[in-house]
């Protein structure tokens, strides 16, 4: 078969013999690594999928090699030959593939779905683009930082079609960010053809849209991948923003190892296999005279052996342990308590105490940042960032486009490159869009991946200011619902602060939910403490003694329920209120000791009622306190509807002082 | 004093009931022995007696509907003299007023005493909480002591503890109160499912079901030769008709062969009870006779202690308790404790028939037509040649799990060898 030639010309032009050994090396042990793992999984030794890069390996070593070592990629299922180039171990992948203890993922995901942050690969998610937003935010920390790491985010042509891409890309060229994107043109998105997937005629065309440069170039040719990624990872670095490039190239085989790829039609296959990127840079490599075909087989019974012998020695390998896994939920708090002797304090409402807190924070820890939209020259819909952008600048007080997506994405990678990002939902509502990458990424990294997200992701939830069913909700069982990620909701502006910081201060994912309606409640205007301090997350708080019935709180309802007890207690029932404050972890301890002394509970909350924290705490209380009640458990909920505007509408859905009087009085 | 009259169990194997029709309305006054209602069971259609005089107050069920065993059916406000304040049923027998001892027959209803008014002890009726049931366990509360001063006159956790902070109450060492049961009759009372399937097709379909899921059936069958019987029948069929009022068929002659045969295999005139490990073999021969009803449902009759008949009796019998069926005249005896049955198909001109055994017998036989057909008979000297004979075909369906092929055949061969060489005529003459 005739091969196309390739020749060096730019930056390859200056490696050395043993800078192209190297790449030839990952590249042959991507192929072989592979050839083998196919082989496996058809031969039914194999758990899980392969999804083999063969054919590809020139765009995959290609990227890494354009990258300088400090560089952070993040990439998807089929870039094995990139993590391979960047250090990533044959017994690493394999530890991975048999689901072992030790392998990156240490069994929480399988085959090629992980990444090793330490030798600059994001963990690998199946949904796709979603480490794009991540590598956008770490090149927001390189930027802020100025490290001079630049980050690729790298997919197939077919994730280029989701709004993840969209939204990374054009967030990266709006804040002209430390970006390369890479998309591997392999022809077929699993089984779908380009025309598809996309209208232009290429993918490269869409860089227009986002006002970013952009080269078509042949993914099969190994020195042109490195020319062109050393090219822009070099101009990124210098601060020339960010830029996109297609390589064009295709996979041997299916999208998995079970898929034969009927869908390709021989010329096609024809066409490419006459540019295999192995074959065409031996052959240049033979003619350049810097290597033999001897050299070549050698190396490859070297390779095969490694590779049979690391997939061997996995397999003998420790399994996971499933008494680990609720423990490695959360990433321990290792930094101490901030403490404070309260002796300073002004007279804040709700929203000034977090603005105060914010302010504070920013000044404390150059790392702490924030991100959203309008919060800047704006300072924010309801000015939670008010004189923040005057004093910190547009760095760290950061105006985005509406991609509460792409931003919640980039908070997860800025996290991960060490900054403590806050990013502002201008409503909570909002947060929809960005659940992929709070429940894909922020979630789970620390989990599957090891590494903690200290991010918080704060904004004003809750109903009465006559805003309708978009502008309204009460998020927290929407976000409580998925593990590794912690709530918070305070109903005071001592509560607000002190979680505020307790929530930048933690390793982990927090939704911090603030209530419009308390930002500036006249009556709920208190001492707040200036300087640092902080209220622990996971305790609630009794917030007025009683002795006939607990009713369980948080958020906008605490002054309803405040209210309530008052005027029961003119009717001789004393009503012991608590206020949760923290959703995730629950404070279970205080409702079970209350309920042990009053034998009543009931659960006010404005969230709908069907699978909500109230019916968590219901459970929990008829699990491990039943022996204690003396009435069935109430819930005070709004009706199972969405919020709606109408004022005599939303009155009726806001749970009132009437209504949780009426139903403590069943209580009897 | 009130009194109940609950679902009689008319059978072992009954577990519910169906009110046919009211005999008495509210404010009658019924005696001992009065028919009060008719009802209808898996079993019989019957009337049920009064167990006691009274007068009715209240009429517990509505026509139509269908109640378990046991189950209120009617109130009646006792006559003194011939009641008891406790259930007859717990009474120890020595200290029964000889005139209030009832019908000791298992199948007369049961009474029982039922507090319709509010009795002295209303808390018995509320609900304790978890909290109280808790406290009063554990600082022994006779809880028919505390005031409750809830919801309702509840009792609340207050009370409990107001009780334990006085020291007062707790001075029993009984269990706190079981809640009583929730008037669980009322509701469990289920409507007739549907208007347009008899309770006799109901109960036939229910049975087949019942049965294809319990045995194993397996059909076989074999030819016999009645020729022999068919010349004692032509011979004897006119006066036999002129003397007993009913036609001589050829099913008594199967029935008493059968019997025989069961007598010989009795493992085939048994009961299997695989889930409790359980294999009867009776030593007494009920034989069941399917008896249709006009096309109008099916019900097996049965001939009692089968095996003390002679041909005539047998006879007799099976005209009897078809007539019986067919009126719907029958008592539980002419329906119940078969332990094999014999499905005439023949006499409805059948070739050949799988019948479905009926439960809990091993094994069902069916008669088919009897026909002139040729036959190869052999004669004395060794030759063949074709005959005209009267023949027939006896299948029969049996349980599998309960034996075998052989069995089977050997029971049927030895039926067909008393039908084609005993000496019948001895019988009639």
């Amino acid at each position: 078969m005739q091969i196309e030639k390739i020749t060096r010309k730019g930056y390859s032009a200056s490696l050395s013999k043993d800078q192209l050994w190297e790449i030839y090396k990952s590249m042959k042990t991507q192929r072989l690594l592979e050839d083998r793992l196919l082989k496996m999984y058809k031969g039914g030794q194999l758990s899980g999928a392969v999804y083999p890069g063969i054919g590809q390996e020139a765009s995959m070593a290609g990227i890494a090699a354009g990258m300088n070592e400090k560089d952070i990629f993040g990439g998807t299922h089929r870039d094995l030959g990139v993590q391979i180039k960047k250090g990533v171990t044959l017994k690493e992948i394999a530890l991975n593939f048999f689901g072992k203890h030790d392998g990156p993922s240490k069994g929480r995901d399988g085959n090629s779905h992980f990444g090793v942050v330490d030798k600059g690969t994001l963990m690998v998610v199946s949904p796709l683009p979603d480490s794009a937003p991540v590598a956008v935010g770490w090149a927001l920390a390189s930027q802020q930082s100025g490290s001079g790491v630049v980050a690729v985010a790298n997919c197939g042509e077919g994730a280029t079609a989701t709004g993840t891409w969209h939204e990374s890309i054009n967030m990266a060229g709006v804040l002209n960010l430390p970006v390369v994107f890479t998309v591997q043109n392999n022809q077929f998105a699993y089984s779908s053809p380009n025309e598809t997937e996309f209208g232009t005629p290429n993918v490269a065309d869409r860089a227009a849209g986002y006002g970013i440069p952009a080269k078509i170039i042949d993914g099969n040719d190994i020195y042109e991948v490195i020319d062109v990624m050393h090219e822009a990872c070099e101009s990124a670095r210098e601060g020339n923003g960010p830029s996109l490039i297609e390589l064009v190239t295709f996979r041997h085989y299916g999208h998995a190892g079970h898929d034969p790829a009927e869908y390709v039609n021989e010329e096609v296959r024809d066409f490419w296999m006459k540019r295999d990127p192995i074959a065409r840079f031996e052959d240049s490599l033979v003619e350049e005279g810097l290597f033999s075909t001897e050299q070549f087989v050698s190396l490859a019974e070297d390779l095969e052996a490694e590779i049979r012998e690391a997939l061997e020695w996995a397999k003998t390998q420790d399994d996971p342990d499933p008494i680990n896994e609720v423990e490695d939920m959360f990433a321990d708090r290792t930094t101490p308590t901030i403490s404070n002797d309260e002796s300073d304090t002004k007279t804040m409402n709700y929203i000034e105490a977090i603005t105060n807190g914010l302010d504070e924070l920013m000044e404390n820890d150059e790392n702490v940042f924030m991100m959203g939209e309008d919060i800047g020259v704006f300072e924010g819909a309801f000015k939670a960032t008010k004189g923040l952008f005057n004093k910190y600048g547009p760095f760290r007080v950061i105006d985005t486009s509406i991609s509460e997506g792409g931003f919640t994405g980039a908070a997860v990678g800025a996290a991960l490159a060490g900054k403590k990002p806050i990013v502002e939902l201008q409503f909570y509502d909002f947060v929809y869009p960005a659940l992929d990458q709070i429940t894909t990424e922020a979630a789970k990294y620390y989990w599957k991946a090891g590494k903690s997200v200290p991010m918080v992701v704060r904004g004003p939830t809750g109903a009465g200011t006559r805003s309708g069913p978009f502008h309204s909700i009460s998020p927290e069982s929407l976000l409580a619902h998925h593990p590794g990620i912690r709530v918070v909701a305070p109903s005071n502006p001592y509560d607000a602060k002190g979680l505020l910081v307790a929530a930048v201060n933690d390793p982990n994912p927090v939704m911090y939910l603030e209530h419009k309606k308390l930002y500036r409640k006249p009556d709920l205007k208190m001492e707040v403490p200036l300087g640092l301090y902080e209220v622990e997350i996971g305790k609630g708080k009794v917030v007025r003694q009683g002795t006939d019935i607990t009713l369980v709180t948080w958020s906008g309802m605490v002054p309803v329920a405040n209210e309530a007890a008052e005027v029961l207690s003119k009717e001789n029932i004393s009503v012991e209120v608590i206020d949760i404050r923290t959703i995730v972890p629950l404070d279970e301890e205080i409702i079970l000791s209350s309920v042990e002394k009053t034998s009543n509970l009931c659960i006010l909350q404005e969230d709908v009622p069907f699978s909500s924290i109230a019916s968590e705490i219901s459970s929990v209380v008829a699990e491990k306190g039943f022996w204690n009640l003396d009435n069935p458990i109430l819930k005070v909920t709004p009706p199972n509807t969405h919020i709606p505007f109408a004022p005599v509408l939303e009155d009726a859905f806001i749970p009132s002082v009437e209504k949780v009087v009426k139903a403590l009085k069943e209580l009897q | 004093m009130s009194q109940i009259v609950t679902m009689p169990q008319l059978g072992e194997t009954v577990t519910e009931g169906t009110i046919l029709r009211w005999l008495v309305k509210v404010g009658d006054e019924v005696k001992e022995d009065d028919p009060i209602l008719e009802i209808s069971t898996d079993k019989v259609d019957t009337e049920v007696p009064s167990p006691f005089n009274g007068t009715v107050s209240n009429l517990l069920v509505e026509e139509g509907e269908t109640v378990e065993v046991g189950a209120s059916l009617l109130e009646l406000d006792g006559d003194k003299t011939n009641t008891n304040d406790t259930p007859l049923k717990e009474e120890p027998k020595e200290e029964t007023n000889e005139e209030n001892v009832q019908d000791t027959s298992p199948k007369v209803a049961e009474v029982q005493n039922h507090n319709i008014s509010k009795t002295p002890n209303e808390k018995q009726n509320l609900k304790l909480s978890p909290v109280v049931r808790k406290l009063a366990s554990e600082h022994n509360i006779d809880i028919e002591k505390v005031q409750g001063t809830g919801k309702d006159g509840r009792i609340k956790r207050q009370d409990i503890e107001k009780i334990i902070s006085s020291g007062q109450g707790m001075i029993s060492t009984e269990k706190i109160a079981e809640q009583p049961p929730q008037e669980k009759e009322k509701e469990m009372l289920t409507k007739e499912s549907s208007n347009n399937i008899s309770r006799l097709r109901k109960r036939i379909a229910e049975n087949m079901i019942i049965s294809k899921q319990t045995s194993a059936h397996v059909m076989t069958s074999i030819e016999v030769d009645f020729e022999n019987i068919e010349i004692v029948r032509a011979k004897h069929k006119a006066k036999f008709k002129e003397e007993n009022g009913f036609s001589l068929t050829y099913l008594p002659f199967i029935s008493l062969a059968t019997v025989s045969a069961l007598r010989e295999y009795p493992v085939v005139n048994s009961s299997f009870d695989l889930e409790n490990g359980l294999h009867e073999i009776h030593n007494h021969i009920n034989l069941g006779i399917a008896v249709d009803l006009n096309q109008q449902g099916l019900l097996v009759g049965t001939l009692q202690e089968a095996d003390s008949f002679n041909l005539k009796g047998i006879a007799r019998k099976i005209s009897e308790t078809s007539k019986l069926l067919r009126d719907g005249k029958y008592g539980l005896d002419d329906v119940s404790g078969s332990t094999f049955t014999i499905s005439n198909n023949g006499s409805f001109n059948s070739f050949l028939t799988s019948p479905i055994i009926n439960q809990p017998n091993v094994a069902i036989l069916s008669t088919e037509s009897v026909k002139k057909r040729p036959v190869v008979v052999q004669a004395q000297d060794g030759s063949d040649s074709i005959a005209i004979r009267h023949t027939g075909i006896l299948s029969i369906t049996w349980d599998h799990r309960v034996f075998d092929g052989s069995v089977a055949l050997l029971f049927l061969n030895f039926i067909k060898e008393r039908l084609e060489n005993a000496d019948w005529s001895q019988e009639l003459d």
